[in-house]
């Protein structure tokens, strides 16, 4: 049964931070450690592919092995990474960024399991944990290109892990009180069988993961600019989430999706038009999450980790081929947002009338 | 001019082919493994939802 969606939030902003150094971390490295050429074109596709794609496997160990803490693994790893690739510690070229792929995967997962199994089925929590990335991310490219040592990112990294342990309370209470804490969770179609559902809302993560290397931004050319870009993309996952406790997911999806599209479009050069697209755009990302979830009540890691395979997979062509005309540019995300949207409407199933639940104890 | 362009190069890709191989045999892993989890995860749904 759905409980109060204030309940337990704390969950949710101590993974934003422990998200905001995770990406702060990887990102800084990213930035930093492999300048020439060559190294630019695949040193993000490897740290993609291991990132995100062994988010499942850890999910799934995550969710058999509840009493593995892989948030705590996952900070010494990322500690390891960054200290690797600032100073040849490890053998090989990309060891250092394996390992510090997989701390980024781990501190993911456990985040995932914490914010989902506590959250009694609401999406403010997960939204308020993916909001820190994006925060994260800027973060630690800007710091890349400071003179900052790389031990200070390690440190910082480390720095995670009373927030972990702490976080972990609200995941050890939540087991505690439910066997299947995420039952509550109860938004795909019924209409629909499970394997489509899947299906669907990995190809709509992808598509979105691809539309978010794709918005037409050519306003975006100082630091600042680049900030108020990632800032907005994570006030709008992280407020997503929180609005489709309010309004209900089906509503906030359907209606984010559709209202993104003429800004994003019109927005090319204008950077307020085009930020409030982004932000719209954003709102998508908790309720692909959800859909997942609902389908695999018993198991949150594994289905987070199918949304991390959907970015991945979005990700991908981005790194072969781009557009070279706003028009081309622009009919595709056009065609990709009538499919997302088509997708949502079969998956999702009616919102209840009264989505936002009295106070526990009123 | 072209819609679109690609951002490499043959040259370039039997550079790198040994590290995208690599990826790629990994991805393909987890892809199956990930698909055959999550299709016991359903089974095992539907069994919880015909006791209930």
């Amino acid at each position: 049964m759905k409980t109060d969606f204030k309940k337990n939030l704390g969950a949710g902003w101590l993974y934003f931070y422990i998200h905001f150094i995770t990406e702060v971390a990887c990102f800084f490295v990213l930035s930093r450690a492999y300048g020439s050429s060559i190294y630019l074109w695949i040193v993000p596709l490897i740290y993609d592919a291991l990132a995100f794609v062994p988010q499942s496997v850890i999910g799934r160990l995550s969710d058999r092995f509840p009493k593995i803490s892989f948030g705590v693994i996952g900070a010494v790893l990322l500690a390891l990474g960054v200290a690797g690739c600032g100073t040849p510690i490890f053998p090989g070229k990309y060891t250092a960024l394996a390992i510090l792929s997989i701390g980024n995967a781990c501190t993911h997962i456990n985040g995932a399991e914490v914010t989902l199994r506590c959250s009694g089925g609401h999406l403010s929590h997960s939204a308020i944990f993916v909001g820190g990335g994006s925060f994260g991310v800027i973060c630690g490219k800007l710091l890349g290109e400071t003179p900052l040592s790389f031990w200070f990112i390690c440190i910082f990294a480390l720095t995670m892990i009373p927030f972990v342990l702490l976080a972990e309370t609200y995941r050890t209470q939540a087991d505690a009180q439910s066997t299947s804490p995420c039952a509550a969770f109860d938004c795909h179609s019924k209409k629909i069988a499970p394997y489509a559902v899947i299906i669907l809302a990995v190809l709509i993560v992808a598509v979105r993961g691809y539309m978010g290397y794709g918005i037409p931004t050519s306003w975006n050319k100082t630091a600042v600019q680049t900030v108020m870009l990632y800032v907005t993309m994570g006030i709008g996952k992280l407020s997503g989430g929180i609005l489709a406790d309010i309004f209900g997911i089906k509503k906030v999806a359907l209606f984010s999706a559709a209202a993104a599209l003429p800004f994003l479009f019109t927005g090319d050069n204008i950077m307020a038009v085009s930020l409030i697209g982004v932000m719209l755009f954003s709102m998508t990302m908790s309720v692909t999450l959800a859909i997942l979830v609902s389908v695999l009540k018993n198991a949150p890691g594994l289905a987070f980790g199918l949304t991390t395979i959907g970015l991945f997979l979005g990700s991908v062509p981005i790194f072969f081929f781009k557009f070279t005309t706003v028009k081309a540019n622009c009919t595709v995300i056009a065609i990709l947002t009538v499919f997302c949207l088509i997708a949502m409407q079969i998956i999702i199933r009616k919102d209840e009338k009264n989505v936002r639940l009295p106070l526990s104890g009123e | 001019m072209s819609d679109f362009r690609f951002l490499v190069n043959e040259n370039f890709l039997s550079f790198v082919s040994d590290e995208l191989w690599a990826v790629g045999a990994v991805c393909a892993a987890i892809f199956i493994l990930t698909a055959v989890w999550v299709a016991k995860e359903i089974r095992k749904g539907k069994k919880d939802d015909d006791q209930c």
